[in-house]
C-alpha cells in the first residue's frame, strides 16, 4: 500500500472517506488518488455540494422526511390523502414506494427501528411524534412499511399496541414472494408466509 | 477448525446483522461446531436473493461456509427452523433477544461449545412454545454462566469451603459466591447481596441440576415461580459482562406497554 507519510492532507481525506459506510481503507484511498487527479473545477463542485447538503437539507417537521423547506413537498401537496400516514424505517423507504405510485397518502419516517440487541428503544425513533401527529390530524389509516425482518417486525407490533385503543386502522405490507422470483428458488420463510397470505384470483 | 478445507460446515443460529457495502451484510452465527462466527452474506439485504429469509435473526440453519481472505463468506444454508411463533409476539421477541444477547456475550469467537448450543436451541424452542417463565430464564442464565466458566457458587463458603446452613444468606457479586456468618468480610468496597431461604433453595437446586447435567421439568417451572432470581442473577451477569445488557430495556420498555 502507498504510504502518504508527509502528506498530511491526504491522510486526512483518506481517513474521512473511511468514515463512510461501505468503503474500506483500500477504496478510501482509490477515491483519494482519484480526486487529487480530477479537475480543480470538479472537485470544487462536489464540495459544494456536499456543503450545501449540511447546510441547506433539514428534516421535515411534521413527517422527518429530508427536504429543503418545511414542510417538505409530500406534506404541503393538498391532493394528497391526509386520512393515511404511511410509517416508513428510513427516507429512502420513501423514494422506493413513491416509485410505485402507488399510495398516495403521506409519510411519517421513523430513523430507524426498535433493535433490542444494539439498544435501540423507541425513545431513540420518531414514534413519540407520530403518536402526536395521530392526534392532530384526523388520520383513519396507518400503514406500517417497515422492513421484513425481526426489528421490523417489533417495532410494528410495538406501534400497533400502541395505535389500538384509538381505533385507527392499522395495516401492514403483504409478504411473500418478489415479482420475477422464481419459486424453486425461495427461502423457506418467504414461501411459508407466501403460503400464509395467498389470495383468491 | 481444520486449516486444510475450504468449505466447512455446521448449525448454525443468526444472532445479529452489521451492513456493509451496497447490499451485504456481515452476520454473526453461533455455531454448534465453531462457536460464534462472523461470514459475510453477499447480496443479503435485496429482496429476491435466497439469503436474504436465510439470514434472518433468530433463524435455526444447516450453513455452508468458504474461508475467505479476512472474512469467510456464506456459501448456501438451509433452514431448519424459523421459530416462526417468536416473531408474532412482542414480549416472545423480548425474552428471545435477551437469550440471544447472553450468547453473544458469552459465546467465545470460533470455539466451539456444543452444550451451550444445545441449551440455546433448547430455550429457544421453549420460547416458541410459548412456554416461558422467570424460572426457565432464570435456568437459562445459569446454564450460559456453567458453561463459560463464571458459575457462582451456592453450596459453600467460598472463603473456608464449610457446607451453608438453611438460611438467607449475603451474596458477593465481585467474588461469585456467598460468604458464612464466621467468615463475613469488612471491606466497603464489596456491597453484598441478601439471598432470602426461597430464593437460595431455587440456585442450589440450579446448581444442582447442572451439575448433574440435567434438565428442568414441567414440574419445576411450576413449583419455583414467583421468585426474585432472574433479576438477581441477570445484576451478577451484568458484573461480569460489564455492561448492562440492551434487551433488558427493550423487556422494560415492552413491559411498559402491556
Amino acid at each position: 500500500m502507498y504510504s502518504s507519510e508527509g502528506t498530511p492532507q491526504v491522510q486526512r481525506l483518506v481517513d474521512e472517506f473511511s468514515r463512510l459506510p461501505g468503503i474500506g481503507p483500500k477504496s478510501a484511498q482509490r477515491l483519494t488518488y482519484y480526486l487529487i487527479k480530477m479537475p480543480k473545477e470538479q472537485a470544487e463542485s462536489l464540495a459544494e455540494s456536499i456543503l450545501s447538503i449540511k447546510n441547506s437539507i433539514i428534516l421535515c417537521s411534521t413527517c422527518f422526511h429530508i427536504t429543503n423547506v418545511d414542510p417538505c413537498y409530500i406534506c404541503n401537496n393538498e391532493s394528497r390523502d391526509s386520512t393515511q400516514i404511511c410509517v416508513v424505517e428510513q427516507p429512502l423507504d420513501i423514494l422506493a414506494l413513491e416509485k410505485t405510485g402507488a399510495f398516495y397518502g403521506k409519510y411519517h419516517v421513523l430513523h430507524g427501528s426498535m433493535s433490542p440487541i444494539k439498544g435501540i428503544g423507541p425513545e431513540n425513533l420518531k414514534i413519540r411524534e407520530l403518536l402526536e401527529r395521530l392526534v392532530k390530524e384526523s388520520v383513519e389509516e396507518v400503514v406500517l412499511a417497515m422492513n421484513l425482518n425481526l426489528e421490523g417486525e417489533a417495532t410494528s407490533m410495538y406501534i400497533h399496541r400502541l395505535i389500538e385503543p384509538s381505533g385507527i386502522k392499522v395495516t401492514r405490507l403483504a409478504r411473500g414472494l418478489p415479482v420475477g422470483g422464481d419459486l424453486e428458488y425461495a427461502d423457506e420463510a418467504t414461501l411459508g408466509r407466501a403460503i400464509e397470505g395467498r389470495q383468491g384470483i | 477448525m481444520n486449516q486444510r478445507y475450504r468449505y466447512y460446515q455446521s448449525q448454525a443460529i443468526v444472532l445479529k446483522h452489521t451492513p456493509i457495502g451496497e447490499s451485504d451484510i456481515i452476520v454473526t452465527f453461533y455455531t454448534r461446531d465453531f462457536g460464534k462466527l462472523p461470514a459475510v452474506a453477499r447480496r443479503a439485504r435485496r429482496p429476491n436473493t435466497k439469503l436474504s429469509g436465510d439470514m434472518e435473526l433468530l433463524n435455526h440453519l444447516d450453513l455452508s461456509v468458504s474461508r475467505g481472505r479476512s472474512l469467510d463468506h456464506v456459501n448456501e444454508s438451509i433452514i431448519i427452523n424459523t421459530f416462526k411463533n417468536i416473531r408474532t409476539d412482542l414480549h416472545l421477541i423480548g425474552c428471545a433477544m435477551y437469550v440471544v444477547e447472553l450468547i453473544d456475550i458469552f459465546g467465545e469467537d470460533r470455539s466451539a461449545n456444543k452444550p451451550l448450543f444445545d441449551d440455546f436451541i433448547k430455550v429457544l424452542t421453549q420460547i416458541n412454545l410459548g412456554e416461558i417463565n422467570d424460572v426457565f430464564i432464570s435456568w437459562f442464565q445459569f446454564k450460559v454462566l456453567h458453561h463459560s466458566g463464571f458459575i457462582p457458587e451456592f453450596m459453600v463458603c467460598i472463603e473456608c469451603s464449610t457446607q451453608l446452613k438453611q438460611s438467607n444468606h449475603l451474596f458477593y457479586i465481585q467474588l461469585g459466591g456467598i460468604i458464612c456468618q464466621n467468615c463475613v468480610i469488612e471491606n466497603n468496597d464489596y456491597s453484598p447481596v441478601e439471598i432470602s431461604i426461597e430464593n437460595m433453595k431455587l440456585l442450589r437446586f440450579f446448581q444442582r441440576t447442572v451439575r448433574q447435567k440435567k434438565d428442568l421439568e414441567e414440574t419445576d417451572l411450576d413449583n419455583w415461580a414467583n421468585n426474585e432470581v432472574r433479576g438477581f442473577l441477570g445484576n451478577y451477569i451484568t458484573y461480569v459482562a460489564e455492561k448492562d445488557l440492551n434487551s433488558s430495556k427493550f423487556i422494560k420498555t415492552i413491559s411498559s406497554i402491556e
